[in-house]
């Protein structure tokens, strides 16, 4: 099939525009701020050194692991409903993961603001069930947790979903038949299954979750910040830069490593059909 | 575990989920019909003076108007050049496809306060912080990964066999792919479209390191209202916010019904 498509002369003019663009708005300013980050050596050993800088980063990759966590195994609950419903209610099941995806972000913060306050309606209600109990739910990590897991759970539902409807419904059929059925069932047949799915769950959320900012600034501790509040901080409060940008690279290495991990499980660009080397059609 | 207790619980996990889901943001929606002044449960009467404060406001107006702009007109350019190279990543044939992906998915990958830093001390060298323009750029590169990856998934359910085809019948390219191939991308187009209007009117992070009093879009006063006071005026933006988010959400489900409809007209056709 060699000799199809277009010739990297039509290719490249079709695909140059745009790449110029996000070259020059998006490449340049990034190298800029490494630029800025490596001038001076001293950022990197503060960052690495500073007993807070040392902190938010230990901080931000504890709460990314819990938020993750509680992410993926509630998003597998929600998903596997999904999986089993059809008709009305899997689209009650679709609009309500649906609604959370579509509202903005910073929108949905707020309105935690006013739930999650020591006299607010979820603690209110709470003080009527337990008797009286009341609860810190925000100005803490409780907070930032509530908050980001609600962020991320869309986006964790889907890629589950994706490959608990791609099981072969003859396979589980069969496993029944066997009786393997329970918990033997889900741990040897149904999970490993859904493996593909769980990856890039997690991939979404820890990438989304690594970079929160809006969510720890309104609902978290104010004396333990993440990663991104440090770097605000740094950047509008104390104007430095250098130390700024030597944190943000850190954070980006963070992730990219993470990404590099779990790019080997999960094959983006074959999804695409953007793989190199074609499959046989 | 006994399968009576397994789904007593799935049941009332499912209760509480659905609640996480939707609370936030119905809760906004009824808060921001308070009579009072301030921001608490439960509401004893209902007004919409916050919704007239809104309107009233020129800093709030100002907003709207500055977060429409941009969105609109980021919207545009990132459709134009992302759907082009859509087409030529889909339909090119050359070497270092992975790399112009990969570069193309970093604006999702790399977390909004680095962006935003990055593109602070930029813009300061520039000196064109604060500038309606610089906004443009910074919310078109976001939007750019959603635009490409609709337009190659639509492209993706055709091959270019119809172009090459309508080429050597004696079609002029140019009209080749107008025939053939840009009907098919219309709906990924559409979609990504209405996807990047979405990334855009949602962008608070890099928007509030770039803007300055003169420019800031509706997202970045909310946050900027809701560190210091909680004045219920901020209840009826988000709500306004929110309305058009799902006006915008309605969008994108329309633009895939259209994918489904065409595909199944070509199925037809073809039997």
């Amino acid at each position: 099939m060699k000799g199809e498509g277009y010739s990297p002369w039509v290719a490249s003019l079709l695909i140059l525009p745009a790449l110029v663009g996000l070259v020059l708005v998006f490449f340049v300013p990034l190298g800029e701020m490494f630029a800025r980050s490596v001038a001076d050596p001293a950022n990197y050993v503060k960052a690495v050194t500073s007993a807070p800088n040392i902190r938010s980063f230990v901080y931000t990759l504890w709460l990314v692991a819990v938020i993750a966590l509680l992410t993926v195994v509630v998003a597998y609950h929600w998903a596997w409903l999904m999986s089993r419903a059809s008709g009305w209610r899997l689209g009650a099941l679709l609009f309500l993961v649906l609604v959370p995806f579509w509202s903005n972000l910073l929108v949905r913060v707020f309105s935690w603001t006013i739930l999650l306050r020591d006299q607010g309606p979820v603690n209110n209600f709470l003080a009527m069930v337990l008797g009286g109990l009341r609860f810190e739910l925000m100005g803490n990590s409780l907070g930032t947790i509530i908050g980001a897991t609600q962020i991320c759970l869309p986006f964790a539902v889907f890629p589950i979903y994706t490959s608990m409807k791609r099981i072969d419904r003859n396979l589980l059929l069969a496993s029944n038949s066997m009786a393997a059925s329970g918990f033997f069932f889900f741990r040897k047949v149904y999970l490993p299954l859904t493996v593909p799915g769980v990856v890039a769950a997690t991939v979404f959320t820890v990438v989304l979750s690594v970079g929160f900012f809006i969510t720890p600034s309104l609902l978290g501790d104010p004396f333990q910040l993440m990663v991104s509040q440090v770097i605000l901080v740094q950047t509008t409060e104390m104007l430095d830069y250098g130390q700024a940008s030597a944190m943000s690279v850190l954070l980006l290495l963070v992730t990219f490593v993470f990404l590099g991990v779990a790019g080997l499980f999960f094959p983006v660009f074959r999804e695409l059909g953007l793989e190199e080397d074609k499959r046989v059609r | 575990m006994s399968a009576r207790l397994f789904r007593i619980l799935s049941a009332a996990l499912a209760v509480v989920t659905g609640l996480y889901f939707i609370v936030p943001t119905m809760v906004v929606f009824w808060i921001s019909f308070t009579a009072a002044t301030e921001l608490t449960f439960p509401i004893r009467a209902y007004s919409v003076r916050w919704y007239e404060r809104f309107f009233d406001s020129t800093q709030w107006a100002q907003a709207t108007i500055t977060s429409v702009l941009v969105a609109v007109v980021a919207t545009s350019l990132v459709t134009v050049l992302g759907s082009a190279m859509a087409v030529g990543l889909a339909r090119g044939r050359f070497k270092g496809k992975k790399l112009i992906v990969l570069s193309v998915l970093a604006p999702v990958l790399v977390p909004p306060v680095v962006i935003g830093l990055g593109m602070y001390v930029q813009a300061l060298k520039l000196q064109i912080v604060g500038t309606f323009s610089v906004l443009v750029m910074a919310h078109a590169a976001l939007c750019l990964p959603y635009v490409v990856l609709n337009v190659v998934t639509s492209l993706r359910t055709t091959d270019e066999t119809t172009e090459l085809a309508a080429r050597s019948c004696g079609a002029h390219p140019i009209r080749a792919f107008v025939s053939a191939t840009l009907p098919v991308i219309v709906p990924g187009l559409l979609g990504g479209a209405v996807l990047a209007f979405a990334v855009s009117w949602e962008e608070t992070v890099i928007s509030s390191f770039l803007a300055t009093s003169r420019t800031q879009t509706l997202p970045v006063v909310i946050l900027q209202q809701t560190s210091y006071d909680l004045d219920p005026t901020v209840a009826a933006a988000a709500s306004i916010v929110t309305v058009i988010s799902f006006a915008i959400a309605i969008l994108f489900a329309a633009s895939r019904n259209l994918t489904g409809t065409r595909l199944r007209k070509k199925k037809n056709e073809l039997a």
